[in-house]
């Protein structure tokens, strides 16, 4: 199944679909529709109906350290986080003094309906990218870069050619995407993707508990890399196929972190939206530029989930390229 | 005593580091971007000495926006669709006037540096007046220095302001007296940027690629590590976009 994966990520298989056992028919899950497209299922998209998320510090169930709290109260006897009601925005005086939006308030967003990649970028597909553009190479005049990190040709090893790119910044990221037609995800977006709905209330895209077989994570302590997962780095992309999304987005969690195309400020007043639903949601969210900070998301091979469970949520400078920081491309869904 | 005056303006709204015709070794072996190393022959040409401020850039907004001769064709177009340009409220990013201008488009500050009588420099230009040296890797040399305008965390966390220093203040200026060449915001270049630019350029006064998707931004800035920050790294930005830690300066034909 990686092979016709990586075959249909590279645009040069049309036996994919029919082989890829990947789509399949739409199903309801809890309170969440899911419709894996046929059409965009062959591109490596998932095409998702859209939903309500709560954006912000996550509320973490006690049980999320995987050990012995059972669940007292029923998820579906939990209340839901208050909805809060901000005007309309206007352009406050200085957006960006940014802390990486550690100081967020919970707000809940509302998501029409969107394409996803099902997995993060190859370095197969990123080189496609690179041979076709003349762009700069994912490399860091650093020490630390020259351990296996950094590129210096477009010719991806084959060993390495289905792990995600990492090495990129969130502005190489932008320009990929683009490249290839699409944009990256908002931050609400990927986290429907890959944590479902606030109604579903998931800590780990497959569900409360946190499993170090499931994700392709880091540990704790220095040199933080960690094999027990059968990785010490980057994995081909689709090797915890049980640590799926509910969509079957994967590796959201573990593997390389996410750009997302929101930056960060320290409060919503910047957010752009397309107006409030009933609840008062805002409805496709969105964080324009300019700003210091980007949204990232899901952790990486580099990072331990075990003892951060909402901690996948962070903040990096827009410019710098690192080993564990990778990206997937979203795209509006084509009217008609 | 008019002539005096006269000169005295003149040096003040143009205040430029003149470099003479002359080569230089370009490149550096540092990325792959930036090699093949190879001799480049460059006509003589005028730099800013400083990056250009907040307060000249408005100046140039409130008296040149609306005038098409300072505007390419296609500079026209962008900036039609932007009225007031892109970072109109992002420009000053809460500093004061005498720090360099942010968040321009590349359209934006080559119509800037028309109107002031020249053009953005090339990345040959660039790169021969920040570093007269050759091989030194940092305006002023070799070594890591205090009070540069660069973050010596890969992810500082405490970044929370546009932290860069007024154009006309920089402790490390480099041996012609160019300030901010490396670090404090990247520059604007003229060239279209292709990482294989060097193995097929001109060795005479080269202008880069003929078209491309992104152009060259040079020098690093209050945001990156100091290995972003060295007289050769070259990095590709999306001309129609601008970011909180890119400004430009302008270069000057010398005939």
């Amino acid at each position: 199944m990686r092979l016709f994966l990586g075959l249909s990520l590279l645009g040069c298989s049309d036996s994919a679909q029919t082989v890829d056992p990947a789509p399949e028919p739409t199903v309801e899950l809890a309170s969440t529709k899911v419709n894996v497209d046929l059409q965009f299922s062959a591109v490596g998209m998932i095409r998702i109906e859209g939903g309500i998320v709560q954006l912000g510090p996550r509320h973490v169930p006690s049980s999320a350290h995987g050990g012995g709290t059972p669940e007292t109260i029923p998820k579906s006897k939990q209340p839901l986080p208050q909805y809060i009601s901000l005007p309309d925005t206007t352009l406050p005086a200085t957006p960006w003094r940014s802390r990486g939006g550690l100081g967020l308030t919970p707000r809940m967003a509302s998501v029409t309906p969107f394409l996803i990649d099902k997995t993060e970028v190859t370095q197969a597909a990123y080189a496609q990218f690179l041979d076709g553009t003349g762009y700069r190479l994912p490399h860091v005049a650093e020490s630390w870069a020259d351990d296996g990190w950094n590129w210096n040709a477009t010719i991806v090893d084959k060993d390495k050619s289905l792990h995600p790119v990492t090495m990129v910044s969130f502005h190489d990221a932008h320009a990929y995407c683009r490249w290839r037609g699409k944009r990256l995800p908002t931050e609400a977006e990927w986290q429907l993707a890959a944590l479902g709905s606030a109604q579903d209330r998931r800590t780990f895209p497959w569900g409360d508990r946190y499993q170090g077989d499931r994700v392709n994570h880091g540990r704790m302590e220095s040199p933080n890399f960690d094999g027990s997962d059968g990785y010490d780095r980057t994995a081909p992309v689709g090797s915890f196929s049980s640590g799926n999304s509910i969509y079957g987005l994967e590796d959201s969690f573990g593997n390389a972190w996410e750009y997302t195309s929101d930056l960060r400020v320290g409060d919503w007043s910047w957010a752009r939206h397309d107006g409030f639903d009933a609840q008062g949601a805002m409805v496709n969210a969105r964080v324009p530029g300019p700003g210091l900070r980007v949204a990232v998301r899901g952790g990486s091979f580099y990072f331990d989930f075990e003892p951060h469970p909402g901690g996948e949520w962070s903040a990096f400078v827009p410019e710098s390229r690192r080993k564990s920081a990778g990206f997937r491309c979203a795209a509006d869904v084509k009217p008609g | 005593m008019f002539t005096a005056l006269f000169l005295l303006l003149a040096a003040t709204s143009h205040d430029v580091v003149q470099v003479s015709a002359g080569s230089f070794e370009m490149g550096s072996v540092r990325a792959p971007d930036e090699g093949p190393i190879h001799s480049v022959d460059l006509s003589a040409y005028a730099m800013d000495r400083q990056e250009v401020s907040v307060a000249k850039y408005e100046e140039f907004v409130r008296l040149a926006w609306s005038d098409d001769h300072v505007w390419s064709a296609e500079g026209r177009q962008w900036r039609d669709a932007h009225p007031g340009g892109l970072g109109r409220h992002f420009r000053s990013a809460d500093r004061s006037d005498d720090h360099p201008v942010v968040s321009v488009s590349w359209f934006e500050a080559d119509a800037y540096c028309r109107w002031a009588g020249g053009r953005l420099p090339t990345e040959a230009e660039w790169e021969r007046a920040a570093c007269p040296g050759n091989s030194q890797r940092f305006a002023w040399g070799d070594d890591l220095r205090e009070g540069v305008r660069w973050a010596i965390k890969n992810d500082p966390m405490g970044l929370m302001t546009v932290d860069t220093a007024p154009v006309s203040q920089d402790s490390n200026p480099n041996p012609k007296g160019l300030l901010h060449m490396t670090g404090n915001v990247w520059e604007w270049t003229a060239d279209w940027y292709h990482r294989s630019t060097y193995a097929e350029s001109s060795s005479k006064d080269p202008k880069g690629p003929a078209e491309g998707r992104w152009k060259t931004i040079r020098g690093g800035s209050f945001m990156n590590l100091p290995s972003y920050c060295t007289c050769t790294h070259r990095e590709p930005a999306e001309p129609g976009l601008g970011r909180l830690t890119l400004g430009f300066r302008c270069a000057y034909s010398s005939d």
